[in-house]
């Protein structure tokens, strides 16, 4: 369907008769998209939230239940009293993908050629040329910081871990409590690491590609944060900020 | 060797998550507990790659 990548292109050539700046489009148009996406985003991002805040009575639940089927049972019971209606599963994140595809070629075709329905569009945006990836680095830098800001916002190790305190008696107990908290730790540091490989695998793709692309990726990454704080909060920002500060003051 | 592949995926998983939500602002969470990949690996290694992975994959797709 190259009807989506036309459509993007067509909202992008709308935008520059109305700025008469493509750097400003670019950033109107992440508006605009995530403007409309809000009515999505919002509620299913407010359920997240609800869902991180039952985790201990879902704990408590998959404790009382061994039944799987009466633990999903009352997973959903306990869903529908606190109103969680969350937009599971793959399906969504299969279109987000395909979008996601469409947007990047839709910008990279744009950027690719400066006349566009018989108007010649001037690609400088402040110190850089946006089809041409930023000579000052400036874009890069802050589409990782952006992006690593968003990682800790997003960062596992935040959430309040409900482990059975390990005074139980039985060994059996006892050794499945240290097994499952070795492997939450190990997959904790895993994913540790990779909150500093997205943000830095960001700089160098904004190295590389039109700063264009650059630029959507930084409006909308800033939008994610500011939406991300004020629906759930700072998240792991704090707790990281936090720890941080105490390294420093040792 | 199933298994290393299972494991990349994983790992590759929390950036996807991150791609989607600096874009979207939204990333949905996986239907299933265990994660497919998660319940894949345990199937694999208890049954087997072949009778494992075709677990897996009829759990894939009862996502929607």
């Amino acid at each position: 369907m190259p009807d989506i990548v036309g459509f993007f292109n067509l909202i992008l050539v709308e935008l520059y008769k109305v700025t008469g700046d493509l750097g400003v489009s670019i950033i109107a148009l992440t508006f605009i998209l995530r403007s409309i996406l809000l009515p999505v985003t919002l509620p299913s991002l407010k359920s997240q939230q609800k869902i991180k805040d039952l985790k201990p009575e879902l704990d408590k639940l998959k404790k009382k239940h061994t039944d799987k089927k009466v633990l999903q049972q009352k997973q959903m019971e306990l869903y529908k009293k606190y109103n969680v209606n969350p937009l599971a599963g793959c399906i969504p994140q299969l279109a987000q993908l395909a979008v996601l595809i469409f947007l990047y070629r839709s910008l990279i075709s744009f950027l690719g050629d400066t006349t566009h329905q018989g108007i010649e569009i001037s690609t400088t945006f402040f110190w850089m040329d946006l089809s041409l990836p930023d000579p000052k680095f400036i874009l890069p830098v802050l589409a990782a910081g952006s992006q690593f800001i968003l990682s800790l916002m997003l960062a596992p190790g935040a959430e309040v871990r409900d482990i059975v305190p390990n005074d139980s008696k039985l060994k059996k107990v006892k050794e499945a409590n240290e097994k499952e908290e070795d492997t939450a730790e190990m997959a904790q540091t895993m994913q540790k690491q990779m909150m500093f490989i997205m943000p830095i695998m960001t700089g160098f793709i904004a190295l590389k590609f039109p700063s264009g692309l650059a630029l959507y990726w930084v409006a909308s990454t800033v939008f994610s944060v500011v939406q991300q704080y004020f629906v759930s909060g700072p998240g792991g920002l704090t707790l990281y900020a936090k720890r941080f500060m105490g390294k420093i003051e040792n | 060797m199933v298994i290393y592949i299972i494991r990349l995926y994983q790992l590759l998983l929390s950036l996807k998550r991150n791609l989607l939500v600096s874009v979207f602002g939204y990333a949905s969470y996986c239907k299933h507990r265990p994660s497919c990949s998660e319940y894949t690996l345990r199937e694999v290694k208890k049954h087997g790659t072949i009778l494992g992975l075709w677990r897996g994959f009829k759990r894939v797709i009862t996502c929607y």
